[in-house]
């Protein structure tokens, strides 16, 4: 299966880290909140941030009825115990919308390099009247992950986190009779690099680039019910650590 | 400055991050379906004739894939259409599919005691195509399909070829054994929108243009239906979308819409992506009427204004196909109230042949031809058999789902389907027993 | 010694990040103009004898918050001309001009102590102005993006002179520019 490469990573990483366990506690977290950077959160403490992301859509098959605005993404982690900690993030255009919730577990290596593990779900939902017909759709998605830290100094951290994206189920209506009705498919995976650092007094900011290849994205739902091609997406991640 | 600022401006690239998705952005990939070249000696050498009209309608028919089933699905529909101009009459042999909406056109000829097919696959929802071709030889119907007077049964005609990817010479192989004659005891209107189908899906030619109106056919169309505007000179062209944007037009320095520009500034300035000029509505049907086989046309008017521009093309070609013997229908399309209301305008509005969207009874008050309601109403058996009874037709659409579409061609009693996708709608239909 | 600049001096007074104090912000204007080259197709039609200016004047104004640190974001509009071209065909002739206003969030950092990165997205209206058999001006929002370096030469404890180098992508109608400019960049306001 073609999501295999991430889940042998993730497997391969997770095994690894009983090597490295005992250098966890020596290291400090970093000064300013994180969002992406692959460390563990302290148990009940949480991070947040608000931003946006924006897409590129390919013109030539978005035609008139894609949403040209970017989506609010916000972004929150709850810390746990032993490396692990909740990731929740809602990605808002009001007329699609897309939360995912998932479980990570972080490990520092040493001082400078960590990593992370985890598997994400989420739901997406969105609601347009095309071509005059009222069109709704709405699925379940699973994203296993993997992110790879590098600690810079003055704590700029930098993020590598590689994603495949996998759907469990989709279903689609037109005037309330069922048009698309998807089973598990992998549908492709994505890579995100970002940067958090230090912007004001003690907050941070993430600025991040996320490449998707994907025969599925939620937020083009409406026209990629009828094709079956693998897009390349570009997206950019703004998000002001609160 | 102190060392660590020092250090972290080595880092300072958050910017860097920006900027790499801009490039990034400007990598994306091209997506396009580029009609392979299909050059073959056997086919393009002086040995190898047109095949005659008898050979070409006997072998219409469907087949069962007996080779390549895996690509193409376990069962396929053959059919002929032709497109003509000033000289000549080109005649197309196309293979619609279920699996995926794929389809095939490819031109026949004779060679020698064998027939053979030269064309091209696609699958519209990908951008998956190739080389296809085909031969049938004097053992598997060949000898059959040239004399006058075939006698055609289960398993007497076989298409024995290969297909490929690209450019790539084909060489996967694929057979289709001829099973039954196509399904023509209720005829059904295939009608293509946007003239046939569109950009988006990367077809070889461009929606609402010349060159789709006469590839329409060769996905299975037997009519189509025409998005037309005004310039702001009252020129009615076809176009479909609200903007002039690139997923449409090939790159012109305009912004704005259709009805900004007067006919001879979007004649000059405008191309249309596969670089025709955008059509005006008099060139759009003289070309169904003159070269096309496609026998029902659907205006639908895109813009608020009088339709009296319309009206008088409408009559005029209604005529012209008179004149010449085309049995041919053209309706102007009614989907809101207000098109009812400038419909019923026209001073005569009575004689105009019109397809109404909304209820039976403006259907009633606009005197319309076709009653066109959604799918999403369902199959609507008694409605449909209460127009019908009046003598009007019942169309319905727009059916993409290759479930639905079965469903309706199988399960409804409507007249036509419009879909963007008519080689789907053509595959259930010929299938049909 | 360090400039006293209104532009640096967000730098020399950037806390480390255990600090418990701030540093000094500043809101900073960066007002310019100069020349720009469009690196795309124009589209003009084919077939005819036609002309391309290519060179255009373009003109920007941002506005952006230098905090504490060494990020910077802040906003950006302007104007630039894109291009224009003059088509002779038979009687007549027509011009047409294509130009754009941005609108977009920007953010940058200085990588050396005069030299600094920007990256921005947003829209920009773009506008098209034909002249053939009658005049039509329309205009269109268009997805885009923004890269520009530039270096600064502070002049006074508020005031800056900069020369950047830039490049504007409205994404949509796949239109793009290079373009040269000279900033006056003024620390507005401090605290």
């Amino acid at each position: 299966m073609k999501g295999m490469p991430v889940r042998c990573l993730g497997i391969v990483v997770f095994l690894c880290s009983a090597l490295f366990s005992s250098a966890q506690d020596s290291i400090p977290a970093p000064a300013n909140k994180y969002l992406f950077f692959p460390f563990p959160v302290a148990n009940k403490t949480w991070h947040a941030s608000i931003g946006l992301t924006m897409i590129a859509v390919p013109q030539d098959i978005a035609e008139e009825i894609q949403v040209r605005a970017p989506a609010l993404d916000l972004h929150v982690l709850r810390g746990l115990r032993k490396g692990f900690y909740i990731d929740g993030r809602i990605n808002a255009q009001f007329v699609q919308n897309h939360a995912t919730v998932g479980l990570r577990w972080a490990h520092p290596i040493n001082d400078k390099v960590s990593y992370s593990i985890g598997d994400d779900f989420g739901f997406w939902f969105g609601k347009q009247t095309i071509a005059s017909f009222d069109t709704k759709a709405s699925g379940w998605m699973n994203y296993p992950n993997v992110s790879i830290g590098y600690r810079a100094r003055n704590d700029v951290l930098f993020t590598l986190k590689g994603e495949a994206l996998i759907n469990l189920s989709s279903k689609s209506t037109v005037a309330g009779m069922t048009v698309g009705d998807r089973t598990t498919k992998y549908n492709g995976w994505s890579a995100a690099l970002v940067m958090e650092q230090p912007l004001y007094g003690k907050k941070s900011i993430s600025l991040g680039v996320r490449v998707m290849y994907t025969n599925f994205f939620w937020q083009t739902w409406s026209f990629q019910e009828s094709n079956d091609r693998i897009i390349f997406y570009p997206e950019i991640i703004i998000g002001f650590i609160l | 400055m102190e060392s660590g600022k020092k250090g972290n401006r080595k880092w300072n690239v958050a910017v860097f991050v920006m900027i790499l998705w801009l490039v990034v952005s400007g990598c994306e990939p091209k997506y396009e379906a580029p009609v392979p070249t299909t050059a073959w000696a056997t086919f393009d050498s002086p040995k190898a004739v047109p095949l005659n009209g008898v050979s070409r309608t006997f072998m219409e028919g469907v087949y069962t894939v007996t080779d390549g089933a895996n690509q193409f699905g376990e069962q396929v529909a053959l059919k002929w259409s032709y497109v003509t101009s000033i000289t000549d009459t080109t005649y197309y042999l196309s293979v619609f599919c279920a699996k995926d909406v794929a389809y095939f056109v490819c031109a026949g000829k004779k060679f020698n005691n064998s027939l053979i097919f030269n064309g091209y696959w696609r699958k519209v929802i990908n951008a998956e195509t190739g080389i296809a071709r085909f031969t049938i030889n004097d053992q598997h119907g060949a000898t059959q399909l040239l004399s006058g007077s075939p006698q055609i049964g289960k398993g007497d005609i076989v298409l024995e070829g290969t297909w490929g990817n690209g450019d790539a010479v084909p060489a996967n192989s694929l057979a289709f054994s001829y099973v039954r004659p196509l399904y023509e005891s209720k005829p059904l209107e295939i009608v293509g929108q946007r003239s046939g189908g569109r950009s988006s899906d990367h077809l070889p030619v461009a929606e609402n243009s010349i060159g789709m109106i006469r590839y329409a056919s060769r996905l299975g169309s037997t009519g189509i239906e025409m998005n037309v505007r005004l310039t702001s000179d009252g020129i009615p062209v076809l176009y479909h979308d609200n903007t002039l944007n690139l997923s449409l037009i090939q790159k012109n320095g305009l912004v704005g819409s259709i009805e900004d520009y007067s006919y001879q500034q979007i004649n000059t300035f405008v191309r249309l992506i596969d670089g025709e000029s955008i059509p005006t509505l008099n060139d759009a049907l003289n070309a169904v009427v003159y070269s096309t086989d496609i026998r029902f046309v659907v205006i639908d008017t895109q813009y608020i204004g009088t339709l009296e521009a319309v009206r008088q093309l409408q009559k005029e070609y209604l005529q012209k196909a008179l004149d010449i013997g085309r049995d041919i229908q053209i309706v102007i399309g009614l989907p809101a109230e207000d098109k009812v209301n400038a419909f019923l305008a026209l001073p005569d509005y009575v004689s105009a042949p019109a397809l109404c969207e909304l209820s039976l009874e403006d259907v009633h008050r606009t005197q319309a031809l076709v009653w066109g309601p959604r799918w999403t109403l369902g199959t609507q058996d008694a409605e449909v058999a209460q127009v019908q009874s009046e003598g009007r037709k019942a169309f319905v659409w727009t059916l993409d789902d290759p479930l639905y579409v079965d469903q309706f061609v199988n399960q409804s009693n409507f007249d036509g389907i419009l879909s963007n996708y008519p080689s789907v709608v053509a595959y259930y239909h010929y299938v049909k027993q | 010694m360090g400039f006293s600049s209104g532009w640096a001096m967000a730098q020399t007074e950037t806390p480390s990040p255990d600090s418990t104090s701030r540093g000094t912000y500043a809101l900073v204007a960066y007002i310019g103009g100069g020349m720009s080259r469009f690196v795309g197709t124009a589209g003009s039609p084919q077939g005819f004898n036609t002309s391309i200016n290519r060179n255009s004047p373009s003109g920007t104004f941002r506005l952006m918050w230098h905090p504490d640190h060494l990020l910077r974001v802040g906003v950006e509009s302007g104007w630039t001309g894109f291009y224009k071209y003059k088509v002779q065909g038979g009687t007549y002739t027509a011009k047409l001009n294509h130009t754009a206003t941005p609108i977009l969030l920007v953010f940058s950092m200085p990588v050396t102590k005069r030299l600094s990165l920007f990256a921005g997205t947003g829209t920009y209206l773009v506008t098209s102005y034909l002249d053939y058999v009658g005049k039509v001006q329309r205009s269109a929002f268009s997805l885009g993006f923004m890269a520009s370096a530039m270096y600064v030469v502070p002049l006074s404890e508020r005031v800056s002179l900069a020369g950047e180098f830039k490049w504007i992508n409205a994404r949509e109608t796949k239109d793009t520019n290079l373009s040269l400019q000279l900033m006056v960049i003024w620390s507005l306001y401090q605290w």
